[in-house]
């Protein structure tokens, strides 16, 4: 099933597990989705997990993430599927993707875009 | 640029002007205010009572700023007017614009002054192609103090603000009523914002906003942390600090990076260019060696990492071009940015290892292992397109890539010697030489830095095989000269042309093979007499006005001289460098991107090339590599050695406080009638 929404694209990410390709980074990137919700995404040295906010109560104290990005959600489906050539800097030249945080870790997260939908993912 | 336009940038933000300092952007002017790859201002036209006044004298100060004299004109042929006004441009987010009214009689004065606006919120691409197509909708509207000229499409929105608290503002300008009293002044204040609807892009421009001060501090900061040249020949020490100078308006802060870059060149080039940056970064390393610091980091960090047909990328591959304007927003252009580059690659990690031969800074080679390493199976890989063991490329993306990725890269710089047009994909003679460089250079790095003693045996065998058939593969016999390229159908490209000055650079070429090089290089068909032709004269498709097959450029000579020093021919390298150094002269000490490819002797000083990029990147630095070359500097161990080797402009020459892994040398060299001896790197003294 291709990505269609905030929930799947997310699934999608932690099904990556382990990227090779961030084998050198550590950070949070945290996509602030208009009006569905808040995720966090965590690398540590190339391990992917996913964390649905609005299902897990962050402790008080929390670190602030590393990037936190806010963009509605079909920018964020079109970013995950890279339907007309979106990728992350298309998105923030236009507009459509705000950053807050580390540009250059945001800058990171073009590497594990666009996501496999779920059946080139099993394949 | 036009030598009647008048230019002022910082980083990306740029205007370009008329001598009067009006704007008015036609297809063949291509006039404006640019900021981020738009253009926010095309028309700013400055009128007295309905004229436009007389034009005294301009100057562009300093690289940021722009004064013009003018007075209001009588309508005549002579300038007889009561009247000056002076308008000072600075540029800001935008820019500040001072006008001063001066009546110079004994009676009163009423005058309307107006500024007509407008913008057209052209793409660089459009200015470029001179196609303006918007698909956008263009609005205005007036506030308070400020006339808002403003284009949306979807969420991109771009708005130049017009703040002019003292005029009257309608919706195509603002007009001021003045009295001017005997021998009185009046003068005002205009600002130009530039609004994006991007907060990363508006972010980016707030970090990079300098104040004037801080600006001066800045060019103060480079003349002063550069180290100090000094020479009997005044026109290379000029030549020096312009290009100082000129490397300071140049720095480029690329958005979603760290630090900051050299832009590769004014007006179609403010941006990031693998190559240029690269190239120029290199160029740079004795006299101001962050720039590859950063250079590295920055193309590492956007290195890529898919198949992505649109934008020529590919894993393990180094950047071309990254731009941030409307086409390429909507991913009407691929410069998101756009890979198809098959020499940025290697180039990329030929400046990792002369960057830490310069500076001893291991750990940027250890941080950065694996996107070298990445590169390096970029090589092998996709870089190696027709399996036949070289570099070549061909477009994936049909529509918008670029026909040619090598640096010479104008859809016809690869002919055959009849002019016909090579086939793809292309494989071009300099790319193998730095594939060749690249692998022998990471060996070293793989065996000092990261502990690989294995790897580093197999980039040698593999460089040491490509050596091998590339000396038979590309040796042209009956030319005695190594072909431009070999193309799809494995054909020799057979025109004779400047590249086969780099493969000296990279030392690639064999021994027996490099007197034959240096005799065309030198040879009145490649050798103009200010510096060697891109296209020997002769060839097909030459033209000593065609971009890249016939013209001369300061940074392919400052690579050429570079190469003719690698293996010996100390004299051929300093002909070359002053070559261009005393063309410098005749280009007010910048040198320009490139021109024309006229005999010396025909044309008694250089001719311009017309649209030739000024102040470019690579040309701005080829005056320092040519400063290296000439003083033989090489950094060997902890040491910096020198061999100097100078032309008979000068009898001596000295370069002071080269920093690097030795500390702060001073580097000193004297002509060769001075016995050796004289030539040596001496700590410098503690000031």
């Amino acid at each position: 099933m291709p990505v269609g929404n905030a929930r799947t694209c997310f699934e999608a990410l932690a099904r990556r597990g382990h990227e090779p390709r961030l084998a050198d980074v550590v950070g949070t990137w945290e996509f602030d989705i208009q009006d569905v919700g808040t995720w966090t995404v965590a690398v540590d040295h190339g391990a992917l997990s996913v964390t649905d906010n609005t299902r897990t109560r962050t402790a008080d104290g929390a670190r602030a993430p590393t990037t936190r990005l806010r963009l509605r959600e079909d920018e964020l489906v079109r970013l995950a599927r890279g339907d007309r050539h979106e990728n992350l800097f298309t998105g923030v030249i236009r507009g459509a993707i705000v950053i807050e945080g580390e540009l250059a870790f945001a800058q990171r997260l073009q590497t594990i875009l666009p996501l496999p939908d779920e059946q080139s993912a099993q394949t | 640029m036009n030598a009647d336009s008048v230019a002022i940038l910082e980083g990306n933000t740029f205007v370009v002007s008329d001598r009067r300092g009006d704007i008015e952007a036609s297809p063949a002017t291509p006039h404006g205010l640019f900021v981020d790859d738009t253009r926010f201002l095309s028309r700013w036209v400055l009128t007295v009572d309905g004229r436009r006044p007389a034009i005294l004298s301009f100057d562009d100060v300093e690289y940021f700023e722009a004064q013009f004299f003018l007075a209001p004109g009588s309508g005549t042929v002579y300038i007889d007017s009561a009247l000056s006004l002076m308008r000072k441009r600075t540029l800001a987010r935008g820019f500040i614009e001072s006008l001063i009214l001066a009546n110079h009689s004994s009676t009163p004065v009423d005058l309307e002054m107006r500024i007509q606006a407008d913008a057209d919120f052209a793409d660089l691409f459009e200015v470029k192609d001179a196609l303006l197509q918007k698909k956008g909708k263009s609005y205005r509207r007036i506030e308070s103090d400020h006339l808002v000229l403003g284009y949306r499409r979807e969420e991109y929105v771009r708005e130049t603000w017009i703040v002019a608290p003292d005029a009257s503002i309608d919706e195509s300008g603002v007009t001021y009523r003045v009295r001017l009293q005997p021998h009185g002044e009046w003068s005002t204040q205009l600002e130009v914002r530039v609004v994006s609807s991007s907060e990363a892009v508006r972010r980016g421009a707030t970090d990079r906003l300098a104040t004037r001060e801080e600006r001066q501090k800045r060019v103060t900061h480079a003349l002063a942390e550069a180290p100090r040249v000094l020479t009997d020949w005044p026109d290379l020490l000029q030549t020096y600090q312009r290009s100082i100078v000129d490397l300071a308006a140049l720095r480029y802060f690329p958005l979603l990076a760290p630090g900051w870059l050299p832009a590769a060149g004014l007006p179609w080039f403010m941006a990031v260019f693998g190559r240029d940056s690269l190239i120029t970064s290199l160029q740079a390393l004795p006299f101001a060696p962050s720039l590859a610091d950063t250079t590295l980091r920055v193309l590492a960090a956007r290195q890529g990492t898919r198949v992505d047909a649109f934008r020529d990328e590919e894993p393990g591959k180094i950047l071309h071009e990254s731009r941030i304007g409307e086409m390429t927003a909507f991913a009407e252009r691929p410069h998101s940015p756009y890979f198809g580059s098959a020499d940025a690659t290697p180039l990329f990690l030929i400046l990792l290892d002369e960057y830490e031969l310069w500076t001893g800074d291991g750990d940027l080679v250890r941080q950065l292992e694996q996107p070298a390493r990445a590169a390096l199976e970029w090589l092998d890989d996709y870089g190696d397109r027709m399996r036949n063991g070289y570099i070549s490329y061909q477009r994936r993306n049909e529509e918008s890539g670029l026909e040619n990725q090598c640096w010479k890269d104008s859809w016809n710089s690869i002919a055959f010697r009849d002019g016909s047009l090579a086939g793809v994909p292309r494989a071009c003679c300099e790319v193998q030489g730095y594939a060749y460089d690249a692998r022998m250079r990471c060996a070293r790095l793989a065996r000092t830095f990261w502990k690989d003693a294995a790897f580093a045996a197999r980039l040698e065998e593999r460089a040491g095989d490509l050596k091998e058939r590339f000396n038979r593969d590309f040796w042209m016999p009956e030319r005695e000269c190594f072909a431009l390229a070999i193309d799809g159908e494995g054909r020799q490209v057979d025109s004779i042309t400047s590249n086969i000055g780099h493969l000296l650079w990279s030392g690639i070429v064999d021994t027996d093979k490099a007197p034959h090089v240096v005799q065309h290089l030198m040879s009145d068909l490649l050798f103009s007499g200010w510096g060697v032709r891109t296209m020997a004269e002769g060839e097909g498709a030459y033209n000593p006005i065609g971009y890249h097959v016939g013209t001369v450029w300061p940074h392919d000579n400052s690579i050429i001289a570079l190469g003719l020093t690698r293996y010996g021919y100390r004299d051929e390298s300093a002909r070359i460098a002053s070559g261009i150094l005393q063309a410098a002269r005749y280009f007010k000490h910048r040198l320009p991107e490139a021109f024309a490819g006229y005999a010396r002797q025909r044309t008694q000083f250089p001719v311009e090339y017309p649209t030739a990029c000024s102040p470019q990147a690579w040309a701005t630095g080829a005056p320092l590599l040519f400063i290296r070359t000439l003083l033989g500097l090489e950094p060997r161990g902890d040491r910096l050695t020198v061999d100097a080797s100078l032309p008979p402009e000068m009898e001596w020459l000295e370069v002071r406080g080269v920093r690097g892994r030795w500390g702060v040398v001073d580097a000193v060299g004297r002509r060769s009638t001075v016995p050796p001896h004289h030539d040596k790197a001496r700590p410098a003294p503690k000031s």
